[in-house]
């Protein structure tokens, strides 16, 4: 059932998945990297984050990991992320969706500038 | 002060997701509020978290509920006893129908009394543990029951887990209606039967549903066709070898038929993922052969 709301992929769904592409990240973690991997045009709130999160464990997207110390937040205890085989297939599929969306805009030179 | 504003923001959502996620959420609001030093971009800040919680408390209000989230279900008295009464009172009753059929043949077919003796007197050893296991029948069923999380299912007996089918461990459900759904995991052992007379059916169907597509078998025995068949086969067979007339031939190769038939009807989906269909439908064969080698042989002689 929750995969229905995640078909299609929303934008913020996928730049959570992105985020946990290359490691293990907590909440505020997945934030910042998000901000960080969107050049801060996208700023995740802690409802959108959670709720996102929520939905993502649902449909085995991303897995839930132990709590455990967080070295970049003084050691405080975090809920850990994780993306799952599935998760990063998903996130593969809609990677290739959009650029087969970017190559037409491209061609169509509705995407120009630094972007091409 | 900032705290306290937070937590009453916090109870615009649901208790549930609250319950799961305001400690994580109070943290994430910190660790961001903390990264602002200047008072116009705490301001900013401030606007954002407003927005964000308004517009994500609506949609977790909205979200449709994980059902059950977590729920028990049992087996009432009365579903106990329709259960007892539909398939292992049924089995019981069928033996006894075969052995006195088989028997009262070979009497009446003025079968040798000796050997009819052993025959059967060995039939009835065969079908003594559906006689015995009644009481333990019943004991399995009153203590049964079922507890649905949110990604996995578990079988108890007397409250203790007894088997256990994670979601993502699901390779079949398979549904027979009028008796139950079959979910089944790639380890055999760990499959959970759950009949169709447990409380909640409907919730756990559902529920498993949205899980992994249901498949829907024809109406089957829960004993399945082999045991009561093969049981009813030995009988007759053992009349018409003790007799050896036409007439009792002809049951026996009917029997045998019937038999092939509804292996083979069944091997069209077969119920699980070993040969033992293919070596019953090897056997229905043979014995069919056999019979009907045996009744043209009384015939010629």
């Amino acid at each position: 059932m929750p995969r229905r709301t995640l078909n299609p992929l929303p934008a913020t769904a996928f730049q959570i998945l992105l985020a946990l592409a290359d490691e293990d990240l907590h909440g505020y973690g997945i934030m910042r990297q998000v901000e960080a991997q969107t050049e801060g045009s996208t700023r995740l709130g802690p409802g959108t984050l959670y709720g996102s999160i929520k939905t993502l464990l649902e449909a085995q997207l991303i897995e839930e990991l132990d709590e455990r110390d967080a070295p970049d937040l003084g050691g405080e205890r975090r809920r850990y992320y994780r993306l799952s085989s599935s998760g990063r297939r998903v996130a593969s599929e809609e990677a290739h969706r959009l650029a087969v969306a970017l190559r037409v805009a491209r061609s169509k030179r509705i995407l120009r500038g630094a972007h091409v | 002060m900032s705290e306290r504003v937070f937590s009453y923001l916090l109870r615009l959502y649901p208790r549930r997701f609250r319950d799961e996620y305001g400690a994580s959420m109070r943290l994430v609001f910190q660790d961001r509020l903390r990264s602002e030093a200047r008072i116009s971009g705490r301001t900013v800040l401030w606007i954002a978290f407003v927005v964000d919680v308004l517009k994500s408390a609506v949609k977790e209000h909205l979200r449709p509920a994980p059902f059950p989230h977590t729920a028990h279900f049992t087996l009432s008295e009365d579903a106990v006893a329709d259960m007892v009464r539909r398939s292992h009172a049924g089995h019981r009753d069928r033996m006894i129908m075969w052995l006195v059929a088989g028997f009262g043949a070979a009497w009446f077919g003025q079968a040798p009394a000796g050997p009819s003796y052993v025959v059967y007197g060995l039939l009835l050893l065969l079908a003594l543990p559906a006689f015995r296991g009644f009481g333990r029948f019943k004991q399995h069923w009153r203590a049964y029951s079922l507890h649905l999380d949110f990604d996995r299912i578990d079988e108890l007996s007397a409250g203790r887990v007894v088997r256990s089918v994670g979601r993502s461990e699901i390779s079949r459900l398979l549904e027979t209606p009028g008796f139950g759904l079959a979910v089944q995991s790639l380890e055999a052992a760990r499959s959970i039967w759950i009949p169709s007379t447990v409380n909640g059916y409907e919730e756990i169907r559902t529920a498993l549903e949205a899980w992994f597509p249901i498949e829907r078998m024809e109406s089957r025995s829960l004993h399945g066709l082999g045991h009561q068949s093969l049981f009813g086969l030995l009988s007759v067979y053992g009349a018409a070898i003790l007799v050896r007339s036409q007439n009792v031939g002809a049951v026996l190769i009917a029997v045998c038929t019937y038999w092939l038939i509804r292996i083979l009807w069944d091997l069209r989906s077969p119920l699980e993922n070993t040969p033992i269909p293919y070596i019953r439908g090897a056997i229905a064969l043979l014995l069919t052969g056999l019979a009907l080698k045996a009744s043209v042989l009384w015939h010629v002689l």
